[in-house]
């Protein structure tokens, strides 16, 4: 008997199956992909692969072989020697002449027609490159030259070249030669391939014309609209998002052709204009912001240019290189701390731990991973993470590279603290802030509470020096603040509170905690570390361990 | 789905590196639903191989037009298809006679090593391949019953069907011994 349960189990166990590469597949795969790959490339930029791609081309040489057989055949059924053999005829008992060749007179025959055969192929050979030049150089005119006073096969060949590139003026002249030829073989080629160049223009400029219909009834719309392009080249920039602000926000994405349009707003009034593109440096800083008066009975059109982007494609995985989804990634300039780049763009990793980052000018970039869980859980208030937190630095070049970048999360060990004051009084419902020293984000990742005896868990800690905050919950005003290589060999740590609330970081007295060493020594049950209070004083950004006194 | 796109961008502009990127993204995807659907772990091997070689072969001419990954997945089921209608046509060719020693002598390499997971992979070689396509593609690929129907060209209606009956016959051949 089935039930609902026995569905759910099946499919979750067929979902759950996992499967891995070897390292050696791995290279099997990878090694035979490349050379396939490379071999792709090389073909990839091939005359007659470039020949070969058009529609038109391939047409032309059925065409092309078709009248080409068709003149073969005819010429082998009707044809007779031009010039007659040397040697002595004789009349057969059939009737029909057979021309009988003396055996020396046969062998320099042969000799003679190798020889002009192969000089004929030689020659060809030589004319047939000098037309590939001209195809790869678009010299329409050379190549039209090559259609009279040439070899068959090489006006042929001319033709079919122009065919390709689709010129007006290979039209023209296809056309023109075609009706003055006496040959009535080569006429009919290049008649049709004359007619096919034509045709191919005349599809060409219907789509512009289609282009440029669709094009004019975009724009322009009302009250704000406009077009989003390449400031070098032009070309419409299609993923830019623009969102217009006057207390409410209204967005738009621009279409294929780079525009975009706000059919209607709320009320008139002044709205800043904010561009956002993943592959174009956008206009994001409030500062800068144009602004622009909107009312719903009248039309605006603005039109911006922007650079190329900096792109970055990340990669976040944990230590056994599995791929860390719903990770956060803060943007942030070295040179500027607390101040977190907006890209515009919501910045997580997917399930695959894939992200691409993109809007960024040239420069160094500090990124700063979070892994963020969703929850309350005990007494941990905010986001509970799941692994340490961890910055890298890159350097952004070139806009048109795309940087690849892995970042690898570790998960930490869970730290436990007790705080408590001069007295021994226990330092309960205080809010304990951690991070490490390097941290240049305006926010703390992860608030703890103490608890009624004033112990605290700090979660997912990795190695390293850390900036330890405690607060009263009720004004946030810092009682103290310390620097600490965390985790320490042995816990509980003591964190020691001066008894006299409200007091000012600079007035707090230096606490005498004695060292580790010592702790094990003189206070077996717990570690109480020995700190002097620290203005906030972050090191440099570059060095993660960061020096504080003990 | 950008960073497919530019990740085929990129490849297209020549650079091995987003093959590589491409392929470590979706290999044990691939492996996975290659593993379940064959049970036999070189020629679930060999499919991904093929696919991917096949791939950056293709790479000059290769056009996104959806996901790439739901493109790679209908690769390597095509493929299993049709090596799977090769295979029957050696099983075939056995029956009259003409034993194949080769084929006879093959070995299983489990890939997956749980126990539990070998069971399931070996139940399902148990159902027919259609309807285990459409367990693996929409279990595992997370694919849609309407773009399985797509990959297989037929109706949702006996997509669905096919992975209801699907389950029955895993379940009545598992007898209770997976869950």
């Amino acid at each position: 008997m089935k039930t609902d349960s026995d569905n759910i189990n099946l499919e979750e166990a067929i979902a759950d199956i996992r499967c891995t590469t070897g390292t050696e597949l791995d290279e099997r795969i990878l090694s035979d992909g490349f050379a396939a790959f490379d071999e792709a490339m090389r073909s990839k930029h091939s005359i007659w692969r470039i020949i070969f791609k058009s529609r038109i081309s391939r047409l032309t040489i059925a065409a092309v072989l078709i009248i080409g057989c068709l003149i073969a055949a005819k010429l082998l059924l009707t044809t007779t020697p031009e010039k007659p053999p040397t040697g002595v005829a004789k009349r057969t008992d059939s009737g029909l002449s057979e021309v009988l060749v003396p055996e020396e007179l046969k062998e320099k025959q042969d000799f003679d027609e190798k020889a002009t055969a192969e000089s004929i192929k030689t020659e060809l050979k030589r004319e047939l490159k000098q037309i590939e030049d001209m195809f790869v150089a678009k010299d329409i005119e050379g190549l039209i030259a090559m259609l009279s006073d040439h070899p068959q096969e090489i006006r042929l060949a001319a033709a079919l070249y122009l065919a390709n590139i689709g010129d007006e003026r290979a039209a023209e002249a296809l056309r023109r030669l075609g009706s003055e030829s006496d040959d009535e073989r080569l006429a009919a080629i290049f008649s049709i391939v004359s007619s096919s160049i034509e045709n191919r223009l005349e599809e060409t400029k219907k789509a512009g014309r289609l282009e440029a219909q669709q094009s004019s009834a975009i724009v322009p719309k009302r009250p704000l609209s406009g077009q989003v392009s390449d400031a070098e080249t032009a070309e419409a920039v299609i993923d830019a998002v623009v969102t217009i602000s006057s207390g409410e926000h209204y967005t738009a994405t621009t279409d294929a052709n780079g525009f975009y349009c706000f059919e209607d707003i709320g009320k008139d009034g002044n709205y800043k204009i904010n561009v956002t593109s993943k592959e174009y440096i956008g206009i994001t800083e409030q500062e800068k912001l144009p602004v622009v008066y909107l009312s719903s009975d009248s039309s605006q059109v603005k039109n911006f240019k922007l650079e190329k982007a900096c792109m970055i494609d990340l990669l976040v995985m944990d230590e056994v290189n599995e791929p860390v989804s719903n990770v956060e990634i803060f943007v942030t300039n070295p040179g500027d701390k607390n101040d977190i780049i907006d890209t515009g763009f919501e910045q997580i990793t997917d399930r695959k731990g894939f992200l691409v980052l993109g809007g960024l000018d040239r420069g160094t970039f500090n990124l700063t991973a979070i892994h963020r869980s969703p929850g309350i859980f005990g007494n941990t208030v905010g986001l509970l993470p799941d692994y340490a937190p961890h910055r890298v630095t890159i350097k952004l070049e070139n806009p048109n590279d795309i940087e690849y970048k892995e970042i690898v999360l570790r998960r930490g060990a869970e730290v436990r603290g007790q705080a408590q004051f001069e007295d021994g009084s226990p330092g309960s419902d205080l809010i304990v802030t951690v991070q490490p020293v390097w941290w240049d984000l305006p926010f703390e990742v992860c608030n703890y509470v103490t608890e009624h005896d004033g112990g605290f868990e700090l979660e997912n800690i990795a190695d390293g020096t850390y900036l330890i905050r405690l607060m009263e919950q009720a004004d946030s005003n810092d009682i103290l603040k310390f620097e600490t290589e965390l985790p320490l060999k042995d816990e509980p740590f003591v964190i020691i509170i001066p008894k006299e609330p409200g007091v000012a970081d600079s007035n707090i007295p230096d606490f005498n905690i004695p060292d580790a060493n010592m702790l094990d020594v003189n206070l077996p049950d717990v570690n109480i570390i020995d700190v002097n209070i620290l203005d906030f004083n972050i090191p440099d950004s570059n060095t993660e361990q960061a020096d504080f006194e003990i | 789905m950008l960073a497919d796109n530019l990740l085929i961008w990129r490849l297209r502009g020549g650079d091995r590196q987003a093959f590589r990127q491409i392929y470590k993204k979706y290999k044990d995807e691939l492996l996975t639903m290659a593993m379940s659907l064959l049970n036999e772990a070189d020629e679930a091997e060999d499919a991904l191989r093929e696919v991917f070689v096949l791939f950056a072969n293709n790479v000059a001419r290769f056009r996104l037009y959806g996901s790439l990954r739901n493109y790679l997945i209908s690769c390597i089921v095509n493929h299993i298809r049709n090596r799977y209608r090769q295979k029957m046509y050696l099983v075939e060719e056995v029956d009259r006679g003409k034993q194949d020693e080769a084929d006879s002598q093959r070995t299983e390499q489990p890939i997956a090593e749980n126990e539990k997971i070998h069971s399931l992979i070996e139940f399902l070689a148990e159902i027919p391949l259609q309807q285990r396509e459409v367990i693996i593609l929409h279990l595992q690929g997370n694919l849609k019953f309407r773009e399985i129907a797509e990959m297989q060209d037929t109706q949702i209606s006996t997509v669905r069907a096919r992975y209801n009956y699907g389950l029955d016959k895993l379940r009545a051949i598992s007898d209770g011994r997976i869950i």
